[in-house]
C-alpha cells in the first residue's frame, strides 16, 4: 500500500518540503523496520518515532538532504535504532536495529560458509529475516536499498574491507544451504 | 597463471563482493579471472550471487500508512508553533 504517497499535499514551504522528504524516505525506514520489527504495525511505529527524534536534526532545512549531498538517510536510520522505551514493541524492534549497528563494529568474520547455491525468490523476505543482524542490515541497505558503500560504512563506523567482508557473509548466509554447487 | 590452485575456491567467495564492486587491484582480478576460467562452481556461485543482489533490489517497500504520515507532519506542525522555526 503506498497510501502516504497519495494522501492529499496540504501547507506551503516548510510544511511541503518535509512531506515530500518523509514520502521520500518513509519507505526505506519502513523496509529496514520491517526486517527487525516484530510485525507491520510496530514497524510504523519505530518509522513515527525516528522521525520524531529526527525533526530537530532535519529541521530548519529538510531539504538539505535530499539534494544529494548530506543524505539523511544515516541520521533517520540512526533514528530508526534509538526505540522508544514507553512502547515496548518499538524498543523492541528498535533494539535489534541497534545491536545490528553496534556489533557490525566488532563483526569479525572467521570462516566464510561453504559455496552454496541461491536463494529462491519466494522465501526471500523469511531469509532476509533469518540473516543476523548485523550483516542483515548491510544486506538490507546495500542490495535491497542500494546505499553507496560510503553511507554504509558511515552507519556502521566501519571501514571499506570490514564493510565488504560483512557483506559477503551476509550474501553467503542468504544463499546458504539448498545445495553445494562443489566439493573442496 | 590459471591453476585454481593459485586461488582457491573458499579464498574466491572471499572476494566475490570485492569483485563486484571493482575494488580488487589488477593482480587481484586476474587471479579472480583466471579462476573462473577453469572452475565452473565458481563461475556458477558469481552469478548467483549476481542475481540473488538483483533480485533483492525488487523487494517491495511500503509506505507508512496515512494516520502514522500525519503524525509526523502534526509533530512537525507542533514542533514549529513551539517557536523553532527558522
Amino acid at each position: 500500500m503506498r497510501s502516504g504517497a497519495t494522501s492529499p499535499r496540504t501547507g506551503t514551504g516548510p510544511a511541503q518540503d518535509l512531506a515530500r522528504l518523509v514520502d521520500q524516505h518513509s519507505p526505506h525506514l519502513l523496509q529496514v523496520a520491517g526486517f527487525f520489527a516484530a510485525d507491520g504495525a510496530a514497524a510504523q511505529r519505530m518509522v513515527v518515532r525516528a522521525w520524531h527524534l529526527a525533526l530537530p536534526v532535519l529541521l530548519p532545512d529538510p531539504l538539505a538532504g535530499a539534494e544529494g549531498t548530506e543524505p539523511p538517510r544515516v541520521a533517520l536510520v540512526r533514528a530508526l535504532a534509538v526505540g522508544d522505551p514507553d512502547d515496548p514493541r518499538v524498543d523492541s524492534g528498535a533494539r535489534a536495529l541497534r545491536l545490528a549497528v553496534q556489533g557490525a563494529g566488532c563483526f569479525v568474520p572467521l570462516q566464510l560458509q561453504p559455496v552454496t547455491a541461491a536463494a529462491g525468490r519466494d522465501d526471500l523476505p523469511a531469509r532476509l529475516r533469518a540473516v543476523v543482524g548485523p550483516l542483515r542490515l548491510v544486506l538490507l541497505l546495500t542490495d535491497v536499498q542500494g546505499w553507496a558503500a560510503q553511507d554504509v560504512e558511515e552507519l556502521l563506523e566501519v571501514r571499506p574491507a570490514a564493510r565488504r567482508a560483512l557483506l559477503a557473509l551476509a550474501r553467503d548466509q542468504l544463499c546458504r544451504d539448498v545445495r553445494p554447487l562443489r566439493a573442496g | 597463471m590459471t591453476d585454481v590452485d593459485d586461488l582457491p575456491c573458499d579464498e574466491l567467495v572471499e572476494l566475490v563482493t570485492d569483485y563486484l564492486e571493482d575494488a580488487l587491484d589488477q593482480d587481484g582480478r586476474a587471479r579472480f579471472e583466471a579462476h573462473l576460467e577453469v572452475c565452473e562452481g565458481c563461475r556458477a556461485y558469481l552469478e548467483q550471487v549476481r542475481q540473488t543482489v538483483q533480485v533483492l533490489s525488487l523487494l517491495p517497500a511500503e509506505d507508512l500508512s496515512a494516520p502514522a504520515r500525519e503524525q509526523v507532519l502534526e509533530a512537525f506542525r507542533a514542533w514549529r508553533i513551539g517557536g523553532h522555526q527558522a
